[in-house]
């Protein structure tokens, strides 16, 4: 057994706003392992790795690190330790090479005050060739792929002598390919000497790569495992605390499938002069759910903020039931029908202060219902929260409690009861499970299935491979603003191939696209 | 106890005055010969007198007005500082109204303030509309406009109405009928109380209770939210303007014809100012507004009491005020014991 590098006990952490984001964990971490965290996004991962980097302050309990009692007043201070942490989102200048992205910050010197190019390029290059990466470092990092940026990211905490390194969802943004190559390199990293945090909530992933697994549950710890000792099955039972069926398919009815309920004709966006949307054309009938999977940034969100018309799109139609609704303000498009579970549900989804009720009637306000002649009715309010609390199993304490006292799983589900309640024809359902527990996020696609069932159209747009084939009957796949790929039957799809086609790397003849459209 | 979100709001407020007057008596200490009676004058001087709470009550109408018109501004996130304009502008409408002649005492003052606040009204419309169309920044329009409607209200009353036979700016005097009667005697408490408090409950119902209170609650908390959920951001920017606009031009009114015989203000009055501070302190609630109107005028009464009966100079108030703002608007402030009760009603749950 080889000795531990790091070594957490008892931390706890409370957020300002009172929620508790970790209470009591011990976990240690071993020199030359790679050791995952895995849990829900709110399990207080991302969180528990904020500490270790200095980002965030524990509230009570110590953090032992060499041997010494340790708490890093901010990242500088665990940079120069040898600690280095790769963000879900990337934080590199777009507009400098590699090398200098790399270097920046303790950029090796000439004459005491300038940057020496050279030397950059040369370090970089070596330090690249060191741990098996093969890349240009002379490049402009805008020009380069998302993994490959991950790359630069990796490579600038190995230049800092990172002796611990903190993956925060490396995997989110990767296909299955890159997801592979990238697990070749954290491979040789261990073997090297270095300590790997790998967070995640894929499990498949996280017992391929893994040496140790610590699973962490609503801020806590569940425990941490031998790889060999604990199956994927049994992850999911502590994540969750429960078994979860991951397939669908007795929910779903065989629907009439008849008319078409949603249209998008010829969709294009140019942004600085950049193509985002290239004539984007697909169909959705009454009753069918259409997935649209892709890595993330490849227009999918420029696409349905366009449909719902919260941003501009360049040229294109759409329509619902055959009415087009291309230029209906946001208001007129839901009076038509449309419904919409937006990505980030902090930003959009929610008011933040407001309570439980106020986030359910949102787009339902001024509804006859709900409303008297010159008052809202308060009471009828109230009874459709309840009953929309109910329907749902939102676990708050009444509907008057404030939205954000919720656990995430819980907000998305006031979030999609929400949308669910227009009685909509059309649903446009953007991520609408990530960052949620497993059990909110069955809950959601059984209501999304549900839906379905009832004959509306759903658009499900998600970068959870995962999600769009467990639960979509179509399928299209979207790469750097274009429809590459269109599969008549989700079943029929297999991830790899999927993969091929996320990548670029595949693309399917005119015909088939075609077909996307439904004619 | 402190876990809960309002008790914690209550007991904050209550520890920032606590803490303020703790260094009021030491600079009091320090200034004045006689610190501990100067100190219970500025306390409690103000209830010895049916015409000190009087005073208070005058005080705080003007300063509750000016607060609730910017505290609809605030509440939808517009950070407009206009209010100050608007109540001097307005104070010569209410000047141009209330000079003419009108046979009723019921209807004049009525008409008077009406008139008033729909220029109030009209006038904010402008920030309003840049805002609502441009996205023009509101504060900076919102100042500037103060600056246009002094500069006009000015020349307004020197060209058109100064009374000849008093000696710097001041309109001719308001006619016996425009005024609002005082409504308790021995003190100069008029009806303006009562046209607050019929606004307050206006108000209250208005944010709370109907849908365009509920849209400007939404914006106000999460703008991308009320644009996904498909409000209206042009109108409801236009309409809060009015209103707040309305509630500014009806303040100055009331103001003017409950407490002056004629248009005197050769200078911004400062009312609108303080009715930024006067929401602040009141979270932006209408009856918050009120009493943070209360409290202030309460201060500054004793305050004035003070200088007139001891040593200290009545600025002293000024830093009381000062203070309490700061400790009440810190986001921080105590915040370490609410989140150990948090702590501890979190362990209890999970025991």
């Amino acid at each position: 057994m080889s000795e531990i590098i790091l070594d957490l006990k008892d931390i706890t952490k409370i957020y300002s706003n009172g929620v508790v984001a970790n209470r009591n964990v011990s976990v240690d971490f071993r020199k030359g392992e790679i050791h995952s965290i895995v849990g829900e996004n709110g399990a207080g991962k991302s969180t528990l790795m904020k500490i270790i980097f200095g980002i965030e302050h524990a509230s009570s309990g110590t953090i032992t690190y060499r041997g010494k009692p340790t708490q890093f007043h901010n990242s500088m201070e665990a940079i120069l330790n040898g600690i280095g942490m790769v963000h879900q989102h990337f934080m590199l200048i777009d507009d400098f090479s590699v090398a200098e992205n790399i270097v920046l910050g303790m950029e090796p010197k000439q004459k005491r005050f300038f940057l020496n190019k050279k030397e950059a390029v040369n370090v970089t290059k070596n330090l690249a060739k060191k741990y098996n990466f093969d890349m240009d470092v002379t490049q402009r990092v805008s020009r380069l792929t998302v993994s490959a940026k991950q790359k630069v990211e990796i490579l600038k905490t190995l230049y800092r002598d990172a002796e611990v390194i903190i993956l925060d969802e490396p995997t989110a943004v990767l296909t299955p390919q890159e997801t592979q190559a990238l697990f070749e390199n954290l491979k040789h990293f261990k073997n090297m000497g270095h300590t790997i945090l790998f967070i995640s909530h894929k499990l498949n992933e996280v017992k391929a790569i893994s040496d140790r697994i610590t699973i962490m549950q609503n801020g806590e710890s569940r425990g941490t495992f031998n790889n060999e000792d604990i199956t994927i099955e049994q992850m999911t039972e502590l994540i969750v605390g429960r078994k979860v069926s991951l397939s669908y398919d007795d929910f779903k009815f065989e629907s009439d499938r008849d008319g078409v309920a949603f249209k998008v004709e010829g969709l294009h966006l140019m942004k600085k002069g950049v193509p985002i949307l290239k004539d984007i054309n697909f169909a959705i009938r009454e009753g069918e759910i259409l997935g649209v999977a892709g890595v993330q940034g490849n227009g999918q969100s420029e696409l349905v903020q366009g449909l719902v018309g919260l941003a501009g799109i360049n040229g294109g139609k759409w329509f619902i039931n055959d009415q087009d609704i291309t230029s209906l303000s946001v208001d007129q498009k839901r009076i038509h029908g449309l419904a919409y579970i937006p990505e980030d549900r902090m930003k959009e989804g929610i008011a933040q202060g407001a309570t439980v009720a106020e986030n359910l009637i949102s787009s339902y306000y001024r509804r006859k219902e709900i409303n008297g002649p010159i008052f809202m009715n308060d009471k009828a309010i109230g009874k459709v929260a309840t009953q929309l609390i109910k329907m749902f199993s939102v676990r708050t304490k009444n509907y008057k409690s404030k939205i954000e006292s919720l656990s995430g799983g819980n907000i998305q589900k006031v979030v999609v009861a929400r949308e669910t309640n227009t009685d909509p024809k059309v649903m446009i359902a953007e991520q609408p499970t990530r960052g949620i527990d497993i059990g909110s996020a069955e809950f959601i696609h059984k209501q999304l299935i549900d839906m379905r069932n009832r004959n509306v159209a759903i658009l499900l747009v998600s970068a959870d491979l995962n999600e769009v084939m467990e639960v979509s009957d179509r399928l299209i796949v979207m790469y750097e603003g274009e429809i590459v790929a269109h599969f008549d039957r989700t079943k029929d799809v297999g991830e790899m191939e999927l993969g091929l086609y996320m990548l670029g790397v595949k693309r399917q003849d005119e015909e088939s696209l075609k077909r996307a459209s439904l004619c | 106890m402190l876990a809960n979100e309002r008790i914690f709001e209550v007991v904050k407020m209550a520890a920032a005055v606590l803490l303020a007057l703790v260094l009021t008596f030491i600079l009091l200490l320090i200034f004045s010969a006689q610190p501990l009676e100067s100190f219970s004058k500025m306390l409690f001087a103000p209830l010895t007198k049916v015409r000190y709470m009087g005073n208070v009550i005058e005080t705080m109408i003007p300063l509750s007005f000016a607060g609730l018109a910017t505290a609809l501004l605030f509440r939808t996130k517009l950070f407009n500082l206009g209010t100050e304009g608007i109540f001097y502008f307005c104070g010569v409408v209410t000047a141009a109204v209330a000079t003419q002649t009108m046979s009723s005492a019921l209807i004049h003052p009525f008409v008077t303030i009406m008139i008033s606040g729909l220029v109030g009204g009209l006038i904010a419309l402008i920030p309003g509309f840049f805002k609502a169309k441009y996205n023009t920044n509101e504060l900076v329009t919102s100042l500037m406009m103060n600056s246009i409607l002094f500069g006009l209200g000015l020349f307004i009353i020197k060209n058109f109405m100064q009374a000849l036979d008093v000696p710097g700016v001041a309109s001719h005097l308001f006619q016996a009928t425009a005024k609002l009667p005082v409504i308790i005697p021995s003190t100069r408490i008029h009806f303006g109380i009562v046209i607050l408090i019929i606004t307050v409950v206006l108000l209250q119902l208005m944010l709370f209770h109907t849908k365009l209170g509920y849209t400007i609650r939404m914006t106000g908390l999460n703008k991308n939210f009320a644009k996904y959920s498909g409000m209206n951001a042009f109108w409801l920017f236009l309409v809060v303007h009015f209103i707040s606009g309305f509630i500014g031009g009806v303040g100055s009114s009331v103001e003017l014809l409950g407490m002056y015989n004629r248009f005197q203000w050769s200078a911004l009055p400062g009312l609108g100012f303080t009715g930024a501070l006067m929401a602040m302190l009141g979270r932006n609630h209408p009856v918050g507004v009120v009493a943070a109107a209360f409290a202030i005028s309460y201060l500054r009464t004793g305050a004035d009491i003070m200088a007139r009966t001891t040593d200290v100079p009545v600025e002293i108030v000024a830093v009381v005020e000062a203070v309490v703002v700061l400790f009440v608007s810190s986001q921080y402030f105590l915040r370490k014991y609410h989140e150990r009760a948090l702590i501890k009603k979190g362990g209890e749950q999970n025991a």
